[in-house]
This record gives structure tokens, C-alpha cells and sequence, in this order.
């Protein structure tokens, strides 16, 4: 995304930028950068003519602008409190939650795509939105807090020293500690009638005020294939796939869903798998099942 | 670097997922030759029944401490178990499970598959050192599920549970019966196996608390649709086996006369249930007939209770009248 946005400013700068200048800029081979090229055409509909004269491209329409490519910060708001409730989501397909909390995170910092899975709706009013960013600024700043709060109970008003934003059945709470005498609690957002941010900062006091309130569970390891690429892979990432390392151009590359890694190596291009045999076989049983169907139908075609 | 799969061990879901793993394990080393309704009822599996008091699709596998609730039936099989399982979350559990690596792998190579919590139940038939991974079958999918020694025991449940099997000593087939209705008869009587957690019951208090669930409108939709059909096949499934063994007691074919009888209400729950894609659900305008006709159902269970209570009584059962030091607690 970085290239295309760098390629649309040069457009508009009226430098007519080519493939070989994209490759030189990124570092990436001229075929990758022509790839890029051919993805704001077709799929960004980026209306792009070609000046032999100028040796570069320009934009037929000047009004045209990337489409998707920007998101408000009240929209990556938004994100950051959705990719926060789905990392704390503890229910069925919490696997798959977790891993689109993953990708959100990502969002806010830059933009991804993401497929259409029936995820699980969270509301999000506007004032649980306000006191989630408000806390979390504060706890990133360190600063204390001044909560009024109100619940069974009744209402109270006192100072908290903001840690962490944790969620527990299906409820948000923002863990920290009260002065005098220092203790632990945990307060429902929900129960907040408000909160102001005060000048006074804290000292971080060490986890061991935390302990208790969420026990770290261990985390699925991802399966890694061991893989020859055709080409140098300039980036973290093999179209997605993080690379954990690399050798020449031998990659181990990680994956949680076995039948999209399939898919994936089904489409893009790849040299050898060394490793894992289990998906070698796989790959191999799947493709000659297509195969086998193939000829199948050409047999039903020729009778 | 060793390999080893076990060819023609093949699971299919059908009944509870416990019953489809111990039928697809123990069919394969020929330690039990019958069919799954006949499991089924040897291990009192297909009387267990809880319910949560939402309606929660977990229900189905919620049925009691697992340890605890399988024992007796593979007890009653007259075959040798170990099973381990607890929380991911505790801190040993990462030594726990590397020795419970060991000792799947163990069995394996002993030629014999493994009960696993995918969740569900599923089956171990395979390992690969070299790719650190175990074969699992879920029962749905002809295709193994693969999973990494590394990531043994994780799921989204936060708990483990793993079983193994070993060698087995003959019990006369009547044995075996009497001792299923009276696993029967003590979860028809005890109201709560997951104390002091009281939102799931079990047995005749979990029919209670199915009906409340279902007028109150407060449940979870597509649990009310798998607790329904999983009731609906465990109780085909009694009646099928009290079938296959009648004529040992008259009281026992009084008690599968009541079963028939519920098998028409079984019928009936079928017709309030719409398929969508792969599941069944309830649809909403039956939930009072359905409440209406779970009524009449206990009724009718109560009373084949009450014959296999008639059975119990006359043969003596040391295994309950023999009060140990714990009460009717057991060491583990």
C-alpha cells in the first residue's frame, strides 16, 4: 500500500512514474513493481494511460482518488475498541476471533483487507467508545484518572491509576489501582458516568498488581512449511504470510488455517516444499483430485 | 523420527461424540464387536442428559467432571483406562502435556487410537515425528485434522482431556445390562454434576429446566437445536438398545414399552426442528408445544426408571452399598 500511495503522488506531482522507477524506490523487482501497477488499474479501476512521450503514467481523469485506501481517526477508533473486545472474545471460534483481532490491530496502523467471516456483533455506544480512548490514553500516559461511577452499590466518585483495558464476560473493565489504601480493582465501563483525565501522573507500579486478573493461557503455535521462492521476498510477509525465516530463498512461513494456505499455494508461485510432508501430501491429494475430475469430464466430453 | 498411522480406525459422529470415538477405538482393536446403540447403553452414555438453563449448544458435553462420568461405563466394559485432562491456563500444563505426548504416541504404537478433546470428542489414529504432529479425526470431515505436539490440549475451551486404553477382562453380558440401568437410574436421581455450578442439571431435573428455558423465551437458538437433536437420537438410541436385549426381565420390557411410547413424542420433537445448512434448529413458534410434549417425556422416563429401579432391587449392588471412607466419592 505504501507503493501505490507513493506511485498516486507521483502521478499527481506529474513526474510519470514507471515500473522501473517503483522498483528502484521499494527495492522490489520490476515484475512485482508492474504487478503493483496492474492492481491499481484493475482492481483499484485507477483510470491510468500510459505517455510514451513522458515514458510514465498519468491519470485519464484527474478527479479519480484512491478509493478505500484512507480511514478517519474516528474510524480507526472504532477499530482499535473492536480489535481490543475481539482479542478478549473467549467463546466459540475464539481462534478465528483472535486472529481478525490480529488483523484489526493492523488496520489502525495501516490498511488490510479482510475477508467476510460471520464474526460475533459487539455494540459500541458512543460513550463506551469515549471512556476507551480516554483510559487508554491514560494508561499509556500514565496518568491518573478521576472516575465517577455508579452501580448497585450506588453512585462514588475517586481517583484510579489506570493499567490495563480487560474484557470479561462480555463486558469491558479497566483494571488499575486506588490510593489509600493501594488496592486493586477492577471498573465496569458500563458503570462509568464519567471520567476526566487528571494532570498528575503515576509511577508504574510492577505486574505483580496486575496478577490474577488475566492469566496469560498459553498461545497455539502456527504450523510453519518450509518453502523455495521463486523470488526475493523484500518484506516480512509472503503475500500475507508472515516469514518466521529465510536462507537463500529457502522461507518458513507460518499459517493457522491449513485449507487457505492450500488455496494459497494453489495460485501463487512457488519453487519446492521441503517441509511439512503431511501438507505436501495434502497438496498433492487435492491436486489430483482436480486432475482426476478433469479428466472425467473430458472423457464425458468426448463421448 | 518415527510414523505411524492406524489404517481403518474411522470415526463418524452419530451419537454423543464420546460414544462415535470409543466405538470407532474400540471396534478397531476388536475389544467390543456390537453396534454404537449397544455402547451406548453398556456404558450409560446415551442416558446422560443435561441441560444448561440457556440452552447452551455445550450442554450436549456438559454431562459431568469427564473423568468421573466415563469411568463407569468403561469400567462396566471390563476394559483398562488412563485419562488425563484439566485447565490450559494452570502454569505445570505445558509438562503435563509433553508427557501426555508420550504417552498417545505410546499407545499408538501399541495399535490403539485415543480419545481427544478437539472440542468435541474426537480420535488420535496417527503421529509423524518428523513434523511434530498428531492425526485427528473429528468425525465429520473424511480428512484428518492436523495437530502440532506444540498445541496439544489448546482450544478455545480452556480445557484438556485426553484417554487412553489397555487390556480387557470378560463381564457376562447380563452383568453388563444391570449395571447400565443402574448408571441409568443414578443420573435420572442426581440433579447437578457440575457443583457447585447449578446452571447445567442433569437428568430428571434437566427436563425441568429445559421446559423453563423454552417458556421463558431466554435461550440460545442453536443450542435448543442441538440439545433437541442430540436428546432425540440418545433416546432413539436407548430405545433401540433396550430392544436388543429385552427378554432378560419383564420389568425391562415394560421399560422399553415406555421407551417406544416416547419414540412417537420423538417423532413430534422432529417436526420442530428446520434444517438449515449442516445444523437442525428449533423453530420459534414451537417452543410451547415443545415444553408441552418434554412433559409427557419425563413422565414416561420416570416411570422406565421406576422398572429399572424394580431390576436393581433384586440383585445386591455392592458397588453402591459399600460405603468407602468418602462417601459415594471415589479417590480421584
Amino acid at each position: 500500500m505504501h507503493r501505490i500511495h507513493w506511485f498516486d503522488e507521483q502521478i499527481r506531482g506529474g513526474r510519470f512514474p514507471n515500473s522501473s522507477g517503483l522498483a528502484r524506490e521499494f527495492e522490489i523487482s520490476r515484475r512485482q513493481a508492474q504487478r503493483d501497477i496492474e492492481y491499481m488499474a484493475s482492481s483499484l479501476r485507477a483510470p491510468l494511460v500510459y505517455m510514451a512521450k513522458y515514458r510514465g503514467y498519468c491519470y485519464e481523469d484527474q478527479t479519480f482518488r484512491l478509493p478505500h485506501l484512507y480511514m478517519t481517526e474516528e474510524e480507526q477508533r472504532v477499530l482499535k475498541y473492536l480489535a481490543h473486545r475481539y482479542r478478549h472474545y473467549n467463546y466459540d471460534q475464539a481462534d478465528a476471533v483472535k486472529r481478525v483481532a490480529h488483523l484489526l490491530e493492523r488496520f489502525t496502523l495501516e490498511e488490510q483487507q479482510m475477508g467476510s467471516h460471520e464474526l460475533p456483533v459487539f455494540s459500541a455506544p458512543p460513550k463506551q467508545l469515549q471512556f476507551f480512548e480516554l483510559l487508554s490514553h491514560a494508561i499509556s500516559d500514565l496518568r491518573r484518572v478521576h472516575i465517577h461511577y455508579r452501580d448497585h452499590d450506588g453512585e462514588r466518585q475517586f481517583s484510579l491509576c489506570p493499567l490495563k483495558m480487560i474484557s470479561q464476560f462480555n463486558a469491558d473493565y479497566v483494571v488499575g489501582y486506588v490510593a489509600d489504601p493501594v488496592q486493586q480493582v477492577a471498573i465496569r465501563l458500563e458503570g462509568i458516568v464519567h471520567v476526566s483525565i487528571l494532570d498528575e501522573r503515576f509511577e508504574y507500579r510492577s505486574d505483580a498488581l496486575l496478577g490474577g486478573w488475566e492469566e496469560p493461557l498459553p498461545v497455539r503455535k502456527p504450523f510453519v512449511a518450509e518453502i523455495r521462492l521463486k523470488e526475493l521476498q523484500q518484506m516480512d510477509l509472503w503475500q500475507g504470510y508472515r516469514i518466521q525465516a529465510r536462507q537463500d530463498l529457502i522461507y518458513s512461513i507460518e499459517f493457522y488455517d491449513t485449507d487457505a494456505f492450500l488455496q494459497h499455494l494453489f495460485i501463487s508461485e512457488w519453487e519446492e516444499i521441503l517441509s511439512p510432508g503431511w501438507l505436501r501430501r495434502k497438496l498433492q491429494q487435492s491436486a489430483e483430485g482436480l486432475i482426476d475430475r478433469l479428466a472425467i469430464q473430458r472423457k464425458q466430453n468426448v463421448e | 523420527m518415527a510414523e505411524n498411522i492406524l489404517d481403518n480406525l474411522i470415526m463418524k459422529r452419530e451419537s454423543k461424540s464420546y460414544v462415535d470415538s470409543l466405538h470407532a477405538i474400540l471396534t478397531h482393536t476388536g475389544q467390543f464387536q456390537g453396534s454404537k446403540v449397544l455402547l451406548a447403553g453398556y456404558t450409560g452414555m446415551a442416558f446422560k442428559l443435561a441441560v444448561h438453563r440457556r440452552l447452551l449448544p455445550m450442554s450436549v458435553t456438559a454431562y459431568g467432571q469427564w473423568g468421573e462420568a466415563h469411568r463407569p461405563g468403561i469400567d462396566n466394559l471390563g476394559i483398562f483406562t488412563i485419562w488425563d485432562g484439566g485447565r490450559t491456563r494452570h502454569s505445570t500444563f505445558s509438562y503435563y502435556q509433553r508427557d501426555a505426548v508420550n504417552w498417545v504416541r505410546r499407545s499408538l504404537n501399541e495399535g490403539i487410537g485415543v480419545i481427544y478433546w478437539i472440542p468435541e470428542f474426537g480420535v488420535i489414529h496417527g503421529y509423524d515425528d518428523s513434523d511434530r504432529i498428531f492425526y485427528v479425526q473429528d468425525g465429520w470431515s473424511k480428512e484428518p485434522q492436523i495437530l502440532l505436539y506444540d498445541n496439544f490440549g489448546l482450544n478455545f475451551t480452556g480445557f484438556w482431556y485426553c484417554q487412553v486404553f489397555g487390556d480387557q477382562l470378560r463381564i457376562p453380558e447380563q452383568q453388563m445390562l444391570l449395571e447400565s440401568l443402574r448408571l441409568a437410574i443414578e443420573d435420572w436421581d442426581i440433579p447437578y454434576r457440575l457443583l457447585p455450578d447449578r446452571n447445567i442439571a442433569s437428568g430428571r431435573q434437566a427436563y425441568d429446566v429445559w421446559v423453563q428455558a423454552l417458556r421463558s423465551g431466554d435461550f440460545d437458538k442453536s443450542g435448543a437445536g442441538y440439545i433437541l437433536e442430540s436428546f432425540c437420537h440418545s433416546r432413539t438410541e436407548i430405545r433401540m438398545y433396550l430392544q436388543d436385549v429385552r427378554g432378560v426381565w419383564n420389568e425391562l420390557d415394560q421399560a422399553c414399552a415406555c421407551y417406544e411410547q416416547l419414540g412417537t413424542l420423538i417423532d413430534q420433537m422432529k417436526g420442530y426442528m428446520d434444517q438449515q445448512e449442516k445444523r437442525r434448529v428449533l423453530r420459534p413458534d414451537t417452543t410451547e408445544d415443545l415444553a408441552q410434549v418434554l412433559v409427557k417425556a419425563k413422565a414416561l422416563e420416570e416411570q422406565a426408571i421406576d422398572y429399572f429401579r424394580v431390576i436393581s432391587r433384586k440383585y445386591p449392588d455392592l458397588k453402591r452399598s459399600t460405603v468407602p471412607r468418602w462417601g459415594a466419592h471415589s479417590a480421584r
